[in-house]
């Protein structure tokens, strides 16, 4: 209360306490609110991973023992529409294949992050799903509160992008902080 | 682990350092509140709003007092970070350069010297297009990056 205070009457002098709410309603987007002026509890993350992403790095699993969530979930969303295509265009027995051996993958990437978070000692689930990448993630969202993600993910064409296109929706559209590595 | 959080006094960069602090509260960390002040950007406030002025004295003052309150505006701002921090036993510094904000700040988050980098999704103009500040910083930074909102 006091930080806040001081901050607002910096800005609004003597006139922050009769008008609060009219500066509030102006320039919220500007200042933070006293509900805002609190230091997070960080209790669920969700780490989106792919084929494309590369390796977890070492330092995202120290970031995780640090915020050592109750509920940590590792998610491997394998492309629904490139499986679609391939369905379409070379038929359902191919795009089976396909399926299983994305599947086969998913699930060693998610024994190996697994492995890895078991020796960091959190408690985690993972998931293999075949969904719309980037609208899976950013519904998921919805229940956690950290979202870890490479900054290649889903990248599939040559890697001239700094940031992966679908990294950049995903971060447009989720409100929750986004763990970039 | 050794966290660098970006602060340019936007809310945004506050509820930056308040997560840095979350990932660092009773836990082996240091918190680094690290600050680019640029000159350009109040001489072309200067410059804009005095274009009526053809008395370039005038123009001059009014860049010095703007300067001043910039820093003044973000030292207040890691100022009141600093205590809370602190408050909450958060091992926790600041630093404040001047120079091109996107050259600095990637001197510095890739300088080896950090594990992770805290950052607020907008800044100082409030909410307006994330992608910009994805492009011109965090694709360059080599550390993990929380982009907070």
């Amino acid at each position: 209360m006091i930080n806040i205070n001081r901050l607002i009457l910096r800005k609004f002098k003597n006139i922050a306490g009769s008008r609060y709410e009219e500066i509030l309603k102006s320039y919220r987007e500007f200042f933070l609110t006293e509900e805002e002026m609190r230091i997070p509890h960080v209790e669920s993350v969700l780490l989106a991973i792919d084929r494309y992403s590369g390796e977890v790095p070492e330092g995202i699993f120290r970031l995780l023992e640090h915020y050592s969530p109750q509920r940590a979930t590792v998610i491997y969303v394998i492309d629904e529409n490139v499986c679609r295509l391939i369905r379409d265009t070379l038929g359902e027995e191919d795009s089976e294949k396909f399926r299983e051996r994305e599947k086969e993958l998913a699930e060693k990437f998610l024994k190996n992050v697994g492995s890895r978070l078991n020796n960091s000692g959190l408690n985690w689930k993972g998931d293999v799903v075949f969904a719309d990448k980037t609208k899976y993630i950013e519904g998921s969202m919805e229940n956690y509160d950290v979202l870890v993600i490479g900054k290649q993910y889903g990248l599939e064409s040559a890697k001239t992008h700094h940031i992966s296109p679908l990294v950049f929706r995903i971060v447009q559209h989720v409100t929750k902080p986004v763990v970039l590595y | 682990m050794r966290i660098l959080v970006l602060v340019d006094g936007s809310k945004w960069s506050q509820k930056a350092a308040l997560h840095a602090f979350s990932i660092a509260r009773g836990k082996e960390a240091k918190v680094v509140l690290f600050s680019v002040l640029d000159r350009k950007e109040v001489k072309a406030i200067a410059f804009h709003l005095s274009l009526r002025s053809e008395n370039l004295e005038e123009m001059k003052r009014f860049e010095e007092t703007a300067w001043k309150e910039m820093k003044k505006s973000v030292k207040e701002v890691i100022t009141t970070l600093l205590e809370l921090g602190r408050k909450e036993g958060i091992n926790c510094s600041f630093r404040v350069v001047e120079g091109a904000a996107k050259d600095r700040i990637l001197e510095e988050a890739n300088s080896g010297k950090y594990d992770l980098v805290v950052m607020g999704a907008y800044g100082k103009s409030g909410k307006t297009r994330i992608g910009s500040l994805l492009e011109d910083v965090a694709g360059f930074i080599e550390p993990p990056i929380v982009i907070v909102r």
